[in-house]
């Protein structure tokens, strides 16, 4: 039997347990990182996992959100420019004195 | 002077060129000011935090030695100038880290998980959805936040990340992962809540 035959016949618990190995490396997993040897088993393993694919997938697109805050407007990253003028004032004074 | 290189804005800086100061201002004031307030949460501390970021950093310009480390380093000035002020608030909250385990985690072979990976195209529902993400990334723990923020939104490598917190390799990816599974933890209840307001039925992954 191979080594994909056998973690293919995983019991319950150890799919658990690899199915939470997945989940702390799923950004390295997401982003590329991960050892090929690990990708090669989750690919046989969960390959055709819906729930898994549906898990990954969000996360991957948690991660595109969050990368356009900082191209977008929102409360947390509207600069008030008048508050932002008068930091920027403050310190030049303090620069100067 | 818009169009110096970090380099030459270095050199105008040591050599005290006029309009060194507004070119290093218009360059990275805004993106640092924001910064702050993505990491206080509200614009009064975030304005502190600014100041204090961009006094010392232009003070501790003319001694940085490599010009391509100049963004790493603006924010790890930025980053102790908020942990300096987190310090001396009296009542600033931290959450445990069991509250960063995201959900689904004790429980990996659930049966179904919803896929809205499938982001909206209408304008005003994607800033819906990433003013949601925001919000989140607000509630998250400090050091948690600021490596989401550094590595995610601000768009720094994980090495610079470490560089500019000033911690391990192993501690940033740790962290970040944390952060991330937490976040989409929250974004699959808010798109489940909005699936029960709207009547949607969001697509499932069911388990193979």
């Amino acid at each position: 039997m191979s080594e994909n035959e056998r973690l293919k016949n995983l019991s319950r618990d150890e799919r658990v347990a690899f199915c939470r190995e997945v989940l702390d490396n799923l950004s390295d997993l997401v982003e590329g990182e991960a050892p090929a040897d690990f990708c090669e088993r989750v690919d046989e393993i969960l390959g055709d996992c819906q729930a898994f694919t549906a898990y990954r997938n969000t996360l991957e697109a948690t991660i595109d959100l969050a990368g356009e805050c900082s191209e977008t407007e929102s409360e947390f990253s509207k600069v008030d420019e008048d508050a932002f003028l008068r930091c920027v004032e403050r310190v030049r004074g303090k620069l100067n004195s | 002077m818009a169009e110096m290189t970090d380099e030459e804005l270095l050199e105008a800086v040591k050599r005290d060129d006029p309009g060194a100061f507004d070119a290093f201002v218009d360059r990275y004031g805004r993106r640092l000011m924001a910064f702050g307030v993505r990491m206080c949460g509200h614009h009064e501390d975030a304005e502190d935090v600014f100041q204090e970021t961009l006094l010392k950093a232009y003070q501790g310009l003319k001694d940085l030695r490599e010009p391509k480390a100049l963004r790493t380093w603006l924010y790890r000035v930025a980053a102790n100038a908020c942990r300096m002020k987190r310090r001396k608030e009296k009542h600033s909250r931290e959450i445990s880290l069991d509250a960063l385990k995201p959900a689904g985690w004790e429980d990996a072979m659930t049966p179904e998980i919803p896929d809205w990976s499938d982001l909206p195209d209408d304008a005003s529902e994607r800033a819906e959805l990433r003013s949601a993400l925001e919000q989140e990334i607000s509630q998250l723990p400090p050091d948690y936040r600021l490596v989401l923020l550094l590595r995610d939104v601000e768009g720094l490598s994980t090495q610079e990340t470490a560089d500019a917190l000033q911690v391990r390799v192993p501690a940033v990816k740790m962290r970040l992962h944390r952060a991330r599974m937490a976040l989409r933890g929250q974004l699959e209840a808010f798109h489940a809540a909005h699936a029960t307001q709207t009547g949607a039925k969001p697509a499932l992954g069911g388990a193979a």
